[in-house]
């Protein structure tokens, strides 16, 4: 276990490292810091001293790899790659281009924002996707089982954008059941804000789940284990919730945890809609005022966690997997 | 590379290309049985038909809209304005499509601002003059009342025109899109399963870079960065879903490889390249096809997020999502100008369920253990 | 002797299925009844709807497709058919139990064997806790697993397949059942392990008096456990007699000809003439095949599977040369090493004086076109994407074989040599049945006019009716085209019938190689003697059946000495120290210590 964690880190390397040099490469020479201080300071009537200036104070006029200037480590160190791609290592995400705030900062004070929208929105949806496509795979077949999943494929087609602004509209402006947006992250008015991003988020994402938890259960029942299950006398409900969950939470539990880099990440849409101020309307804003560095920052945050979140996946398949040895 | 694509003649030689593939495309697999009794299955069920027809519909228009040509421009007399030195014919710089021309009542149809579905009058008052000059605040009739069955924009455009008009774009999100990445997914994932060893090291390293980027992240990073418009989102969004193809079809062609028949192909000395595309791919296409359908549907859902967030389409595309990101504004108002945004979701909704509908029965057929999500 | 009480009545069943294609009538009208204590053996070939009469019983015919569309199942009097599922489940594994063909995954994976056992104890006896566990580790006792105690918290992917259908038969008679229905319980295992699992359901039987349903495809088996037999053919039952009678005087056409098609373990052997002058073919020597395992941090081999290790064998020319062995054997695998799917460890490979072993892609060429291979399964070894005819053609065009505009005609008159139509070369694979689809594959090979055929168990996947018609157009081809054969299968009563000279691997060694003949029928080495011992056979030989304790060792890691001596009856000091080497006596080779003593 323990060697294999390593491996396993240690893998992760070379892939950090290629989501590092992409980003660079997409932030650095397709769009070069020149590009990046006129899109800032505004493409016209900026002097080239202006956009000098703009450089050196945000660290950008150093060479991009190799700084032929400096001595040894300077070399290195003095560039680029280092000062701005090799500190995301370290998760030192610098300074704004837009307005020099702190980006770490920043992103500490938003991620629990964020994080108090996305996980009653990720517990609440997979109880109730998972109760309702073992229902609907209980009834597998029949009348039940199709309405069931052409509501799904109905409730997947339909834009997200939708079930906001149509939500909004009718349960915030025309019921008046909840505020149309607003924050306040003390605990009892918290409730009220989350309650109406919470319930939209929750019917976005039923469709989607509980039709792929569908496949998935009928998957298991269709196994030689659960016809032994049913020969032993055991009762549907039995077989279907032991027997058949059971080995279906192996793959509902990749599922799951893959998506934990996205309630840390944020609902772009939800929080940029009720006005949270989490990471999504931290990236909203960072495309509106064209702050690569912040977007650059949250690409590779975003891969640490998604990386993670694999590992995550592979050690607890072992758990729960008494098949699977990790070496 | 922008610049290139948005001539008009380069696209519509794409247009003319792309149609050509999915035609041989269709014939190949209609004059091979596995597949057409796979189809008869597909297509037994009315609802499968019905979405299938409903597709044909909006790729009908989406062809119409593609095919582009110039108007000729005329002098105020009806005759042909011409170079004063070449004598040539002028044309308009304005490309139009064929669906411009069938529409071209409804696009001329243009009144000053907004009006609602089937109105009369226009919906903002104005200060109006009556015959005795006297003036009143009012609503101010309509240049075409009661024609306008989407109602009208900001600017007077018929919306139903716009809704049309976005067909074009959401079809080549999800659908060219799709065309542009199948050939290196296959070629990568293929590859990779079958040679395996340090090919399937380096194919497999890159597509785990790019998967490992959030694809939201990625399409954000890479369009803040290329700039908005209709082919670097195409480009961006290939790549998104060229990495989970690619691991898909490798993943199948590591089980394929170990079949019977792949090593009676090993057994027989034949040709590795033949192996790859006589033995492997085609057992692969139905893989490639289902994921083609499926994905179709998200590209086009994420091209309305990516252009309310302004990232996606410029504004001078014609898009579903830019329709909803002007609604935004109208929405705020009250009373509620509701038409525009409800015209792009339920236009989205037209060519998105079908497509989910058709995709799932092509699962059902052809491969019902494929996992989609 | 009074009769025995009858205990299940099955009256004109008719179990339907509604498919794409149409109603299928799986079962169409069979009546029988089982006695007390009995055991009642329905056979028949795959569809003859033998498996659906007994999930039937169970009311387990897979829903929504498959329905009871009429007749009666009465148990004890109570009538089966349409009894509301509460009480049809007091009945399922606790008067009325089932076994499966494939433990493998038969069990649910993921819970302990306690867990599973347990369950139906507490289901059905109402036993909590400790009592419950006594039970199952009563149960495990008398099924004859070792250590029961360990094995409760074992998973089911840490026993062996054998194990595994002891823990089925455990569950199955936990709650003391009166009736046992028993679907191919032995087809997925090996036949020493097979003889093991049949003789503890005999004497369970004995010693709980359950009355057995055994379904199955295999005669010797019935022929040696059943007390009264039901033929099934196309949903019915087409004839009805004790073994003695069945297999002295059979009545009906199809009883007859199933009969006739399964390969004999007695009689003079087709194959006795030798002829050694013939000129070797294929020399394989000292031939080993390691597959590392790797494990840790730097994932380095820290130990091998030795699937073959160690092998000699010779081939000549016009002679079928067999390999026999139980799964894990490594036989498959020297196959693979043959025609160079795989690259060996070491050794050598010399076919017609050429050295195969170390040739790269290139180099093989030739080989590719003179060594052919027919698969096992039919289903998977034609591309279901291509023409039987571009099947075909594609050999010959990757050898230049013929002229380009003749190939398509060869091709033909290769289909008819096989005995299929020549019109077929634009269809599909899927429009043909099992049998057919080997013929296709026989064609495919010797389309390319190879010297050295390597059949790998080529005729496991087919049923016997259909096993012997394809064993007979090999043997025709076989003279006609001057081929050899290497013939790899488990089947011993196959291979009795079509080899010349035959090898028994076990563990990636030969144990015993000489001519067929010999071999079969007076093993020398031990393990061969239990081996061909353990084939069910319907002739009544007087033979006693010599059943091995325990499972095959894992090849990854060996016993020590001889690998056979943890198993052995005649296993002494010795045995544990030395391996035995392949040593002449008379006409066979033997790798036996004790050999001569024994």
């Amino acid at each position: 276990m323990f060697a294999y964690l390593t491996r396993r880190i240690a893998y992760a390397f070379p892939i950090l490292l290629g989501v590092n040099l992409l980003v660079f490469v997409l932030f650095f020479y397709v769009n070069t810091p020149k590009n990046m201080a006129e899109t800032i300071l505004g493409e016209k009537r900026v002097t080239q001293e202006q956009i000098d200036n703009w450089l050196r104070e945000h660290n950008y006029h150093l060479p991009r790899f190799v700084n032929l200037q400096e001595r040894f480590p300077s070399t290195f160190t003095q560039t680029i790659f280092w000062q701005k791609s090799m500190g995301l290592f370290a998760f030192r995400f610098g300074q704004s281009d837009v307005d020099n705030h702190d980006i770490s900062a920043e992103l500490r004070k938003r991620i629990p924002h964020s994080v108090a929208l996305a996980l009653p929105i990720f517990f609440a949806s997979l109880l109730i996707t998972i109760a309702a496509a073992m229902i609907v795979a209980f009834y597998r077949a029949t009348y039940i089982d199709y309405v069931a999943l052409v509501t799904c494929v109905l409730m997947m087609s339909i834009s997200l954008l939708f079930y906001i602004i149509g939500g909004q509209y009718l349960f915030a402006i025309h019921l008046r059941l909840a505020p149309v947006s607003g924050y306040d992250a003390q605990f009892p008015h918290l409730v009220k804000f989350l309650i109406l991003p919470v319930f939209i988020g929750l019917i976005g994402s039923i469709g989607g789940g509980v039709r792929y938890y569908r496949t998935i259960f009928l998957e298991e029942i269709n196994k030689d284990y659960v016809r032994t299950a049913r020969a032993k006398g055991l009762g549907e409900g039995t077989v279907l919730f032991k027997h058949a969950l059971r080995n279906a939470l192996l793959p509902i539990l990749t599922n799951v945890i893959v998506s934990i880099p996205f309630l840390i990440m944020g609902n772009l849409l939800l929080e940029n809609f009720f006005g949270i101020p989490g990471l999504g309307s931290y990236m909203i804003e960072a495309i509106g005022k064209q702050d690569f560095a912040v977007i650059r920052s949250m690409a590779f945050l975003g891969s640490v966690l998604y990386i993670g979140a694999l590992i995550i996946v592979e050690v607890s398949y072992s758990i729960a997997d008494p098949r699977i040895r990790l070496q | 590379m922008t610049n290139l694509l948005n001539n008009w003649y380069v696209k519509d030689a794409i247009v003319a290309v792309v149609v050509g593939i999915m035609v041989w495309i269709g014939l190949m697999l209609s004059r091979r049985e596995v597949w057409r009794s796979a189809m008869r299955q597909v297509f037994g069920r009315r609802i499968v038909r019905v979405s299938f027809a409903i597709l044909a519909l909006y790729t009908l228009i989406a062809v119409l809209d593609s095919v582009g040509y110039h108007q000729p421009l005329r002098n105020s007399d009806g005759s042909l304005r011409r170079h004063p030195e070449t004598n040539r014919v002028i044309f308009d710089s304005d490309g139009r499509s064929l669906l411009d021309l069938l529409l071209t009542p409804l696009r001329n149809m243009e009144e000053k601002t907004y009006s609602a579905p089937f109105s009369a009058t226009q919906f903002t008052k104005e200060t109006l003059y009556d015959d005795e000059g006297k003036t009143t605040r009012g609503q101010p009739p309509l240049k075409h009342p009661r024609r306008h069955v989407l109602g009208t924009d900001r600017v007077g455009n018929d919306v139903l025109y716009l809704s049309l008009k976005g067909i074009r774009t959401g079809m080549i999100i999800g659908g060219f899109t799709t065309l542009l990445v199948i050939p290196f997914a296959i070629l990568f994932g293929v590859t990779a399963g079958y040679f395996r060893g340090w090919i399937d090291d380096l194919i497999q390293y890159i597509y785990t870079v790019l998967s490992s980027i959030p694809s939201l992240l990625l399409i954000i990073s890479f369009m803040i960065v290329f700039g908005r418009g209709l082919p670097q989102l195409c480009i961006i969004m290939g790549i998104t879903s060229w990495t989970g193809l690619c691991r898909v079809l490798r993943g199948e062609t590591l089980k394929l490889r170990e079949l019977e028949y792949v090593q009676a192909a090993e057994a027989m000395g034949v040709r590795r390249a033949r192996i790859m595309f006589q033995h492997i791919v085609p057992n692969l296409m139905h893989i490639v096809l289902i994921t083609a359908v499926l994905s179709f549907s998200g590209r086009v859902l994420a091209e309305a997020v990516l252009s309310y967030i302004g990232i996606g389409v410029g504004a001078d595309t014609i898009s579903w999502g830019s329709m909803i990101n002007d609604a935004r504004q109208e929405l705020a108002r009250d009373p509620v100008i509701w038409w525009k945004l409800i015209a792009a979701l339920v236009f989205m909704v037209g060519l998105v369920l079908p497509a989910n509908l058709f995709g799932d029965a092509l699962r059902d057929a052809l491969d019902p253990r494929l996992r989609t999500e | 002797m009074s009769t025995p009480s009858t205990i299940l009545t099955i009256r004109d069943l008719r179990t339907h299925f509604n498919t794409p294609e149409g109603l299928v009538r799986a079962v169409d009208g069979v009546s029988f009844e089982l006695r007390e204590g009995e055991t009642y053996a329905l056979v028949g070939e795959s569809g003859s709807g033998k498996s659906m009469t007994a999930l039937s019983v169970m009311q387990l015919v897979p829903r929504p497709a498959g329905f009871i569309a009429g007749g009666s199942i009465t148990f004890e009097g109570r009538e089966l058919v349409g009894l509301p599922p509460v009480e049809m489940r007091g009945i399922r594994g606790n008067d009325i139990s089932m076994i499966f063909q494939e433990p493998m995954t038969a069990l649910n994976p993921v819970f302990t064997i306690g867990n599973q056992l347990v369950e139906v104890i507490k289901l059905h006896q109402g036993l909590r806790g400790d009592k419950a566990e006594r039970v199952a580790l009563d149960m495990l006792d008398h099924v004859g697993i070792a250590d029961p105690d360990q094995r409760l918290r074992d998973f089911p992917h840490q026993l062996s397949g054998g194990m595994r259908q002891r823990v089925m038969i455990a569950m199955a008679l936990a709650c003391r059942p009166k009736i046992l229905i028993a679907d191919e319980p032995t087809t997925a295992l090996d036949v020493t392990i097979q003889s093991q699992i049949l003789e503890l359901m005999a004497a369970l039987q004995s010693d709980l008096g359950t009355a057995i349903l055994l379904i199955t495809h295999n005669m010797g088996v019935v022929a040696e456990n059943a007390d009264r037999i039901g033929v099934m053919l196309d949903g019915k039952l087409v004839e009805e007699a004790p073994p003695d009678k069945l297999f002295a005087s059979p009545q009906h056409d199809y009883t007859k000809l199933l009969l006739d098609a399964v390969p004999s373990m007695a009689g003079p052997t087709p194959h006795s003439e030798l002829n050694t002058q013939n000129q070797e073919l294929l020399q394989v020597s000292n031939l080993k095949q390691h597959f590392p395992i790797r494990k840790g941090l730097f994932q380095r081999a820290v130990g091998h599977v030795r699937a073959v290790d160690g092998l000699d064998i010779d081939i000549r020319r016009g002679e079928t040369f067999a390999i026999v062995g139980e799964s894990g054997c490594g036989k498959t695998t020297v196959g693979k090493c043959i025609n160079r799917l795989v690259d060996p460890t070491t050794g050598s490979i010399r076919f017609d004086g050429h050295e195969l072993a170390d040739l790269k892609r290139k180099g093989l060429q030739p080989f590719r076109q003179r060594i052919q291979m027919i698969f096992q399964d039919p289903f998977s070894s034609l591309n279901p994407r291509m023409r039987i005819g571009a099947t075909i053609v594609e050999g010959m065009r990757t050898h230049g074989i013929g002229m380009p505009a003749d190939r398509t005609s060869r091709a033909a008159a290769m289909l008819e040599r096989v005995g299929m139509e020549g019109d077929i070369l634009d269809r599909y694979p899927h429009e043909f049945s099992g049998g057919q689809r080997q013929r296709i594959g026989i064609a495919r090979a010797l389309a390319v006019e190879p010297d050295l055929v390597i059949c790998d168990e080529a005729t496991s996947s087919l049923d016997v009716s259909v096993q012997a018609k394809i064993l007979d157009l090999l043997d025709d081809l076989k003279a006609e085209f001057g081929l050899s054969y290497l013939f790899i299968s488990h089947d011993i009563a196959v291979v009795r019938q079509v080899s010349d000279r035959i090898a028994v691997m076990y563990l990636g060694q030969i144990v015993e190689t000489g001519p067929t003949r010999d071999v079969i029928d007076e093993p020398q080495h031990p393990y061969t003697r239990a081996l061909i011992s353990a084939v069910p056979r319907i002739e009544k030989d007087g033979r006693k059946r010599i059943v091995l304790p325990g499972d095959v060792p894992s090849p990854a890691n060996p016993p020590s000495g001889c690998r056979f001596h943890p198993r052995c009856p005649h296993a002494v000091n010795a045995c544990r120290q030395m391996m035995p080497a392949l040593e002449t006596t008379d006409n066979r080779r033997i790798a036996c210590l004790r050999s001569g003593e024994i």
